[in-house]
């Protein structure tokens, strides 16, 4: 049977959750795991309208086309030393991780204004936000990913958004 | 959801824009005509078009509902989805993955309201029943007792491994993001169309007549889910076969459904600070066993006269726990996913080893 557009966007929307998060985990930077996102996916498109093609399992597929295009991504590339220009962090003690960031003071903005100023942010920063706030990881999760203590990752998150608060409340 | 977290989920790993991104990517090489670009571009239709399919429709629906057509599907049925919870029904499904007809397969379904499950997207329509099980009472999902339901596709002969896939895909999509669906563990598996005639003939749901011949039981002695995976010698014999794949409820629904039962402990006049710290910072593994103490105190609390309410089997974190094991992130999956490369997660913490054949 020939394979339809609609079938490659079952399979798009099925497996974007996982292969983002893998993605994305595998990088721990924000852009770099949407731009390999993107490739894998055109990719994947290109071959899977072939009706020749034999594919299985596509999201296993996806995956094995991840791991070719991370070992592409790493050759060459030290992003596994993740350089924290901002070590001089004060920690911030037991923090709770369903503490209120008290966010409501961004509530009146939209939310392209509020991206606009989130993505000028560094790494690794922006990148700890989004495994906070898009995939909604926990402190020790974020601080595992990221090979820094919790408090430094708390600190972080609390620095960031106060920054931002800051920024509109001007 | 507040703005700073919008902000987030439309503009970081947005599905739409990368989809978007891919076709525009795919144009640009021949591989997508500007026609077939079909993303969003058909809901731009002006409104003179829309007013003319509605008058369309009102007059097809005028003929239909006045005898004038026969009003049987004329969609052709590729598999029977059959879900075992306690309740058990059958879905057929057509190439379109949606629900033809939805049979109720024992007499707990007959309580149950199917009405407006069919027509709906199989997987939809899966989380939308286990929503109404739950409402009925057979089980809570927002309790510390793991749930089970065991799904089996049953595919027609000449169902290609595309339409399969489609299927498996239209499932997997709930049990990762449904609400329902992704707190529940969900044993997968296939059955041929001779044990779906067996199990039918026998009058026991499919799922369970599968489940039953792996460890060995007589027939019928086994009357739900629940019952089967509660025995915990069960639930391992069913890891080890390659035919079943089981996804567990991520972490974070686990954490969830603690956080609460430490609030229950709270109403009660417990004091949960010493539970709510550990939770804190805990793992998976520290995760279940802190929701074993938490049974066991809940236990006492519902039975304070009951000599038998320390006992600490109550609290077994083997009771039906799987070992979900050391999944970090989303719901722990195995088998055909990892078809040779893992679950997209070093940390899976997957069971048993299905495949998709």
């Amino acid at each position: 049977m020939k394979r339809t557009e609609a079938d490659f966007e079952t399979i798009y929307h099925a497996t974007y959750p996982v292969l983002s998060r893998y993605l994305f985990r595998k990088t721990r930077r924000f852009e770099d795991a949407q731009d390999l996102l993107q490739e894998i996916y055109f990719a994947f498109y290109r071959l899977y309208l072939k009706e020749e093609s034999t594919i299985e399992n596509p999201q296993a597929y996806l995956l094995r086309m991840a791991e070719h295009e991370l070992g592409r991504y790493y050759q060459g590339k030290s992003q596994f030393n993740i350089v924290d220009f901002d070590s001089e962090d004060n920690p911030i003690e037991m923090v709770a991780d369903d503490v209120d960031l008290d966010t409501e003071v961004l509530n009146h903005l939209s939310t392209e204004l509020i991206w606009q100023e989130i993505q000028r942010m560094d790494e690794p920063v922006l990148s700890i936000l989004i495994a906070r706030f898009r995939f909604d990881l926990d402190y020790p999760e974020i601080a595992e990913l990221f090979a820094m203590p919790v408090t430094t990752i708390k600190s972080k998150v609390y620095k960031a958004i106060n920054q931002l608060k800051q920024k509109f409340n001007k | 959801m507040n703005k700073l977290k919008e902000s987030f989920r439309q503009n970081a790993f947005n599905e739409e824009k990368t989809l978007a991104q891919v076709y525009s990517r795919a144009q640009k090489n021949g591989l997508k005509t500007t026609e077939s670009l079909r993303t969003k571009q058909r809901s731009r239709m002006n409104l003179g078009w829309i007013l003319g399919s509605a008058a369309v429709l009102v007059l097809a629906w005028m003929v239909a509902t006045s005898g004038w057509l026969p009003t049987t599907p004329s969609t052709q049925v590729i598999a029977t989805v059959s879900i075992n919870v306690n309740p058990s029904f059958d879905f057929l499904v057509d190439e379109n993955m949606e629900v033809v007809e939805v049979k109720k397969v024992d007499d707990d379904a007959q309580s149950i309201d199917v009405t407006g499950l069919v027509g709906l997207p199989i997987g939809k329509a899966v989380n939308e029943l286990i929503e109404r099980i739950e409402e009925a009472g057979y089980i809570d999902l927002f309790d510390l007792t793991d749930d089970f339901v065991v799904v089996t596709k049953t595919f027609e002969d000449g169902t290609t491994t595309v339409i399969m896939d489609r299927l498996e895909l239209h499932l997997r999509e709930q049990i990762q993001t449904g609400s329902a669906l992704s707190r529940m563990n969900v044993v997968e598996m296939k059955a041929t169309q001779i044990e779906k005639r067996e199990a039918d003939g026998k009058e026991i749901p499919i799922g369970l007549y599968i489940l039953q011949g792996m460890v060995n039981l007589p027939d019928g002695s086994v009357k739900s889910a629940k019952e089967f995976f509660a025995k915990t010698e069960n639930l391992d014999r069913v890891k080890t076969q390659a035919r079943v794949r089981i996804t567990t409820p991520s972490a974070e629904k686990i954490r969830q459904r603690i956080e609460d039962a430490c609030a229950r402990l709270e109403k009660e006049g417990e004091d949960a600070t010493e539970l709510r710290t550990r939770l804190e910072n805990a793992g998976l593994e520290e995760m279940l066993r802190i929701q074993s103490e938490i049974q066991i105190k809940l236990k006492a609390t519902e039975e304070p006269g009951n000599p038998d309410s320390g006992n600490p089997d109550s609290g077994n974190p083997d009771s039906g726990n799987l070992d979900a094991g050391s999944n970090p992130e989303a719901p722990a999956e195995n088998g055909g996913a990892n078809q040779g490369s893992g679950n997209g997660d070093s940390g899976s913490g997957t069971n048993g080893n299905g495949n998709s054949n």
